[in-house]
């Protein structure tokens, strides 16, 4: 992984006396809290419903070891032993005091971390695959432009204040796994074609995101040769810095810009700003991309055997471990080899938390097994990237020890959940009780198999950081004269076939949604044309009606309405 | 018709931790909804947003504002979901 050079010190350092001198002015009365809020929002410090929250930044989702344990530790040095993954592949704090903010930036800074840009309308910590660098389907690293992007916009002159601000997302494999299709920019590797066959560049989507108004990104250029992403970048920045609005918080994002513009019309601008930019001045020099491709070399690893005869022994006689290795181990690009995904999601606990226990035995098995690599999902789990096939066994053993062996990989109970309520101050509603609700109702594990690849995804309310737009599932909180309320939207993906869910009809109270999620899978279960088919697929197929009508009632034609009336 | 004036009481953050605290007599802060100072006309309001002003002035307290809050027993209580769970001083979960 990238190392902090002497520049990356030095400005993350300084950074923290910045902050630290600035809440002692704040706490000596010397700056008002007009004056401090951007302060401290621009080092990812919020006032929440309860206390104030440190987001702190995991540059797209790789972290080390060391870096984990330093975490665990600020979490129980400093705030209340947990800390909770977010959807950006961040961690917050949500018991955290001002006063001791200073001192958990320069704990932070010891291990090459920060919570710089983790607010504001700015750009955002880039998120990207977390299965980069080891996916077999890849065509190349993304983490290398990954931080490429993530030094380019770190405190970017012209982009700190921009109208809104600004998610972008990249992936190298042929599948998305980065949910690409839902950010400002999404970026995909792709190998060229024509002209340019034999090269790898990007194809680059804009405009792309959830919240009040969902949209799925538009293409905006179909191969840009991987040398020019910079200057690119720096065109299209322009063309929404200059023309998004600053007039209307909910019409800022780049998304309404370029659903306002049309696409066409967007990339006529940015092709035409691109075009007079003086491109050497701002893409990256060939030698300074080697510099950092470095620290992304792949590991030494010798391919090994496919299969493990202790594993495949235990396998056929444990029954969670067979679960756990069939839903939560991926395949390698090294033979012999596994990427271990570590659920976050037992049913009943906060989706995404972990507490400095659990994070230290994590980094313990990144350490002993995993080459000191850990990567953190968009789904709020973790990944141990690289592990030998013939260690699956007792990196299982550790991980039950802990209660991180859920083998619910993207089924039903891997639910994706924003703090809502519980924690926020913009919710309307609570997301967390309604998942931990959801997931134990679906609890047995032999059931969540049998219903298959489900993406179930809740949001506490309309700014949609629990993804509900994309949910196979969605499940969005709305406050109903002074009620919380559930609206369900059905079809929804977050990946290659990236589509925004559609709502199902009137929203339920709380205590009616783990009932209604129960009707909607048992019109899949019924419905589909086999196990092979998942939710999604027989949602296309079957369409909306069945699901409504299990929920709401056999549909009336307008006629039969009418009558009813009279 | 003028709506009528509903109770409230006056809640804020304390500066240094981010602890939630209502104004309570003697220009107190109080973790403890119960013991808040509820206004009961707008000029009681009044009054305690001008001593929750000097609070945030004297850097005690940030993020001042007035919720709406059902006296009974002589105890207020929140009104919103929201605050409900605010006075309950954590999450529901």
């Amino acid at each position: 992984m990238y190392r902090y050079d002497e520049f990356d010190h030095a400005f993350v350092n300084s950074r923290v006396a910045q902050f630290r001198d600035q809440v002692t002015r704040r706490l000596a009365g010397d700056l008002t809290e007009d004056q401090f809020k951007p302060l401290r929002l621009q080092n990812g410090l919020y006032l929440q419903l309860h206390a104030y929250m440190l987001r702190i930044a995991i540059p797209y989702g790789v972290l080390s070891a060391r870096q984990l344990r330093r975490l665990a530790h600020i979490a129980r040095t400093w705030d209340r032993g947990t800390g909770h993954f977010t959807t950006r592949q961040n961690l917050q704090l949500n018991w955290s005091k001002l006063e001791d903010v200073p001192d958990m930036l320069a704990s932070l800074a010891e291990v090459e971390m920060h919570a710089i840009q983790t607010s504001g309308n700015c750009i955002r910590n880039t998120t990207a695959d977390p299965y980069a660098g080891v996916a077999p389907d890849e065509i190349e690293d993304p983490r290398v432009w990954a931080e490429v992007i993530r030094q380019w916009s770190t405190i970017h002159p012209e982009f700190t204040f921009l109208p809104r601000k600004f998610k972008m997302a990249l992936t190298g494999a042929a599948e998305d796994r980065a949910a690409i299709a839902f950010h400002d920019i999404g970026l995909r590797m792709v190998k060229g074609r024509g002209d340019n066959a034999g090269k790898i560049g990007f194809a680059v989507f804009v405009g792309g995101g959830q919240g009040r108004t969902p949209y799925v990104a538009l293409p905006l250029n179909d191969f840009l040769p991987r040398e020019h992403l910079l200057s690119f970048l720096e065109a299209t920045m322009r063309v929404y810095n200059l023309h998004g609005r600053r007039d209307n918080i909910y019409k800022a994002r780049i998304k309404i810009l370029v659903n306002a513009l049309g696409v066409d019309e967007f990339r006529r601008q940015v092709m035409a700003e691109w075009k007079k930019i003086e491109k050497p001045s701002i893409d990256l020099p060939a030698a300074e991309y080697q510099r950092i491709a470095k620290y992304f070399a792949p590991l030494a690893l010798a391919p090994q055997p496919l299969e493990d005869a202790a594993v495949a022994a235990r396998r056929a006689t444990d029954a969670g471990f067979a679960r756990w290795q069939r839903n939560n181990v991926m395949a390698h690009k090294v033979t012999g080899y596994a990427i271990v995904n570590i659920s976050l999601k037992e049913p009943g606990k906060v989706p995404g938390d972990a507490s400095s226990e659990q994070m230290e035995a994590v980094a313990e098995l990144a350490e002993k097994y995993g080459h000191d690599e850990l990567r953190v999902t968009y789904q709020q789990n973790l990944v141990l990237p690289t592990v030998a096939r013939t260690d699956l066994g007792a990196i299982y053993d550790a991980l039950v020890a802990h209660r991180l062996a859920t083998g619910n990989t993207e089924l039903i109970t891997d639910i994706i959940a924003c703090p809502g309520l519980d924690y926020c101050s913009l919710a309307n509603a609570r997301a967390i009780p309604v998942a931990q609700a959801i997931a134990e109702r679906f609890a047995d594990p032999d059931r969540a198999d049998d219903i298959g690849p489900l993406r179930l995804n809740i949001s506490g309310c309309i700014n949609a950081c629990g993804h509900h737009h994309s949910g196979n599932i969605g499940i969005l909180g709305v406050d109903k004269k002074g009620t919380e309320h559930y609206q369900i939207t059905l079809g929804g993906s977050p990946k290659d076939d990236a589509e925004i869910g559609a709502i199902l009809g009137p929203s339920f109270p709380a205590e009616d949604v783990p009932d209604a999620i129960e009707k909607i899978v048992g019109v899949y279960t019924s419905g589909r044309t086999s196990k092979a088919e998942t939710f999604l697929a027989a949602y296309r197929r079957l369409g909306a009606t069945p699901f409504k009508e299990a929920l709401y009632g056999p549909s009336k034609s307008p006629s039969a309405r009418i009558a009813e009336k009279v | 018709m003028a709506k009528p004036f509903a109770a409230q009481v006056v809640t804020a953050n304390r500066l240094r931790v981010g602890d939630v605290v209502y104004l309570a007599a003697n220009d107190d802060w109080v973790s403890d909804l119960a013991r808040a100072s509820v206004a009961a006309t707008p000029a009681e309001l009044a009054a305690l947003e001008d001593i929750a002003a000097k609070a945030v002035a004297r850097q005690q307290v940030v993020g001042v504002y007035a919720i709406d809050v059902d006296v009974t027993a002589g105890a207020p209580k929140p009104l919103s979901v929201k605050e409900h769970i605010r006075a309950a001083g954590g999450p529901t979960i």
